[in-house]
């Protein structure tokens, strides 16, 4: 179940709000569990059993460690053995057995493997992962209870999408959620501006993505242009409207979930755009593989390699496809080089410059992101430097590339601060509460008109 | 720290909007037809005949609520306004011209699909030994192109498509649409993709001319107009505050005609089916609607009037009735509908004359045409 679903939003939502609020604060934790597992099984009817599966096997190693500090390592390795195993297994059989036959075609069987991802396993495995990790370093307790351990890797807010929820960061939440209707009406607001992220924006540039990437080469270099910054703008919107919509649930049922992207647009420099983007993931990548494998401590060439075995990691997580990683490489040689010595020219340059520098960066990235066959890819780069002669902008491009220029526009304004800081200026004025009332009311009210009108089909073909 | 009472409105607000949905979508009655959309709502879906295996039991629920969501048609109404004034209309199927009217968006005429569809016409003409004339309605977009933003107009490409029509060997293209550019910005509808009678008896004179005789003057016809007419533009657009139409009907003036359906067994002595103006769709007034094959016997014909053949897609409907007058017999093929044989019909019927009545968008992309025999 997605958020932007009205499955989401006029049954479950509801059901559930009801529930945890009227149950006492005893219960309230346990029905939560129970939504949540609901909320997955919902799309995943039987992956819900393998995540049940994970969440007790590593409640269990967790009891396991507090009790033996002698074998407290090799609980973690297995832990960890285990949680890696169960993503592999389900997120890159595929991808393993596609490239081993690749490579050695004769003496393998050329049967396809395809099994279907679990939704949300890289991030409930990452979760539990932290707790266990944490654990072993003595940054936490331990949690006896299983039932709070699994609300905390099932919260359905955060369970299929991120953020990625360190347990540490949650743990003293769980006993004492902060259900004030300051905190709520706050958790209402974020979860509005997430939904018209979503669905008012990254549908709307996804729109305008898919009929420029649909027709590569005839649409003009400019028309290619603008077809990887609406992805660009689809892509951030999607991701961070529904952070937002995420850290908006947690906020009504009293949790506080780390931000999870902070203006990535506006970074003036590609170390500074991954400090903003998906915050939680690269915070996690920190924490638990780039600082165990020595960070920065053992000289530059172990940091370079350090950098590119977690970028390879990173853009691995993403997918199971090796333009995933080629885009995390992507990423480990230029904060490489930006470390070594871009960094200290582009300092020299005027801070917009920089800032329009680095989208470019993002958004090349974002097109190594998208395609996931190089051909297609090599075909749609191609275009962006005009070697299929399709002139600047074709008259089909310009159609849509002007009908969406208004979107597009709000698109980039919205990618700054600038309306969060509008909103902070004016919060001391008395009429600007009830304003701002009614513009969520009407995003509401818009949002859902866009998600009915997904539907709306007429059938007249008998008419003509 | 002192409260704002706002975020208290806030929160009630909001759970009042997110409880009223489902309390509406629980106590309103339920639908299940669409007259908007003309079609029938989605089901209830049920978990018991889901397949684990396969789930889609989520995205059933999903169509199933957005199907009979409360306000649905205004909501979908709220979003086609909201895409038509943010600019993105080139998105949409409809597009609003500066004048209100509706325009459907351009087809990309594949100059291959067209093609064979020709050859197959041409060919027919030859097994029936009659010259097909084709009567080809232009696009509305194409038409009122000075009434369209620049970029919009620009994606109309239909004089590309005549053209290739009027190269091929075999046919004979009926010269209208030159006139319907320069005269006929009114002659369609505004909320539906369908001529108005002034259209209809234009291309009716053309085609007259074409063919050799003289046409009737507009005296031999009695205009008649009902008001409150909504079409399939607006019904696919949702632009629901689109004015309504006049429906304009030129009726043959004494005449007794004879009308049978190859797929109703009833004969009837009217070109106009009255009935159809009590439901949503008014359109099937004329002949009612489109069938297989529709006879029409011309009781007060000369003689020697000629036998006509019109193959039409709904555009044919409309033209028929001011043909009726110069005809002997008109006998009417869909090939949507009708599999059988349009050369062996001809023989049947003697047919003098062989004509193909259909809007441009059908002729680049109708099924049946590319099944001709």
């Amino acid at each position: 179940m997605v958020f932007s679903s009205l499955t989401f939003l006029f049954a479950f939502l509801p059901v559930t709000l009801i529930g945890y609020y009227l149950l006492p604060k005893k219960w309230k934790i346990g029905f939560l569990l129970l939504a949540s597992l609901v909320f997955y099984a919902w799309g995943e009817p039987l992956y819900v059993l393998l995540m049940i599966g994970s969440i007790v096997i590593n409640w269990l190693i967790g009891l396991l460690m507090d009790k033996s500090e002698r074998h407290k390592k090799a609980f973690l390795v297995a832990s960890v053995v285990l949680n890696l195993a169960l993503l592999f297994a389900f997120k890159y059989t595929g991808l393993f057995w596609n490239t081993v036959k690749g490579l050695f075609p004769a003496p393998l069987s050329q049967k396809t493997v395809s099994i279907r991802l679990p939704i949300g396993i890289s991030f409930f495995t990452f979760q539990i992962m932290s707790y266990v990790i944490d654990l072993y370093r003595g940054k936490t307790k331990v949690q006896k209870n299983p039932v709070r351990f699994g609300a905390y890797v099932t919260m359905f807010p955060q369970l299929i999408a991120g953020p990625i929820v360190r347990y540490v960061d949650i743990e003293a939440q769980l006993e004492n959620p902060d259900l004030s209707i300051d905190s709520i009406s706050d958790g209402v607001r974020q979860f509005l501006v997430g939904l018209g992220k979503k669905v008012l924006i990254a549908n709307t540039m996804g729109t305008l993505f898919s009929q420029l990437s649909a027709t590569p080469t005839e649409n003009g270099v400019l028309g290619a242009w603008i077809g990887l910054f609406a992805y660009s703008f689809q892509i951030y919107f999607d991701f961070s409207g529904y952070s937002d919509m995420a850290c908006g649930l947690g906020r009504m049922l009293g949790f506080r979930f780390v931000q999870n992207f902070n203006y990535p647009y506006i970074a003036d420099s590609v170390t500074d755009f991954w400090r903003r983007w998906h915050i939680s993931l690269s915070t996690w990548f920190r924490e638990y593989v780039y600082i165990p494998l020595g960070g920065n401590r053992r000289g530059p060439a172990r940091q370079i390699l350090n950098l590119m075995i977690v970028w390879a990691l990173t853009g691995l997580w993403h997918g199971a496809s090796w333009n995933f990683v080629v885009w995390g490489m992507y990423y480990g040689v230029l904060l490489t080089l930006e470390k070594l010595f871009s960094g200290k020219v582009l300092q020299k340059l005027p801070k917009v410059v920089r800032r329009l520098f680095t989208f470019l960066i993002a958004s090349i990235g974002w097109g190594i992101f998208y395609f996931t066959d190089f051909s297609a890819l090599g075909v749609y780069f191609g275009s962006l430097i005009g070697i299929h002669n399709a002139g600047l902008l074709s008259q089909v491009s310009a159609a849509w590339c002007l009908g969406f220029l208004p979107t597009l526009l709000l698109a980039a304004v919205a990618s700054t601060p600038l309306f969060a800081n509008l909103a902070g200026k004016l919060e001391k004025y008395r009429w600007f509460a009830p304003v701002r009332l009614v513009g969520c009311v009407v995003l509401f009210v818009l949002c859902i008109a866009s998600l009915a009108s997904q539907s709306y089909n007429p059938f007249i073909y008998f008419r003509f | 720290m002192k409260r704002n009472p706002w975020n208290l409105v806030t929160v009630v607000l909001f759970a009042l909007l997110l409880l009223a949905v489902p309390l509406a979508f629980l106590l309103l009655p339920y639908r299940t037809f669409s007259d908007a959309e003309r079609r029938y709502l989605a089901d209830a879906p049920k978990l018991g005949e889901q397949d684990l295996s396969d789930w889609s039991y989520d995205d059933k629920v999903e169509t199933f609520l957005a199907d009979h969501l409360p306000l649905r048609n205004a909501l979908v109404s709220v979003n086609a306004y909201v895409t038509l004034y943010t600019g993105r209309q080139v998105s949409a199927d409809v597009y609003m011209d500066r004048d209100g009217y509706l325009v459907e968006a351009p087809v990309d005429f594949d100059a291959k699909e067209i093609e064979m569809r020709l050859t197959r016409i041409a060919k027919l003409g030859e097994t029936a030994g009659l010259t097909p004339r084709l009567l080809v309605v232009p696009s509305t977009g194409w038409v009122r192109n000075g009434k369209l933003p620049k970029t919009l107009a620009a994606l109309y490409r239909d004089e590309k498509a005549l053209q290739k029509i009027a190269e091929t060997q075999g046919v004979s293209l009926v010269p209208i649409a030159e006139k319907f550019r320069t005269e006929g910005t009114e002659w369609f509808y505004r909320t539906d993709h369908h001529w108005t009678a002034d259209g209809a008896f234009a291309a009716y004179e053309a085609y007259m001319r074409a063919a050799g005789h003289e046409p009737l003057s507009k005296d031999a016809f009695e205009r008649r107009t009902v008001d409150g007419y909504v079409g399939s533009t607006r019904s696919r657009s949702a632009l629901w505050l689109t004015k309504a139409d006049a429906l304009t009907i030129d009726a043959p003036k004494d005449c007794s005609v004879t009308v049978t359906f190859s797929d109703d067994d009833a004969t009837y002595h009217s070109l106009f089916f009255e009935a159809h103006l009590d439901e949503y769709d008014w359109y099937p007034l004329f002949l009612d609607g489109n069938h297989p094959i529709t006879v029409i016997e011309n009781g007060r014909a000369e003689e020697d009037a000629p036998v006509l053949l019109l193959v039409k897609d709904s555009f044919g409907n409309t033209l028929a009735p001011l043909l009726v007058p110069s005809y002997k017999t008109i006998v009417m093929v869909d090939p949507r509908y009708s599999k059988q044989s349009v050369s062996e019909l001809a023989k049947q019927y003697g047919a003098d004359e062989l004509l193909f009545c259909y809007s441009i968008e059908r002729i680049a992309t109708d099924p049946g045409l590319r099944l001709l025999k």
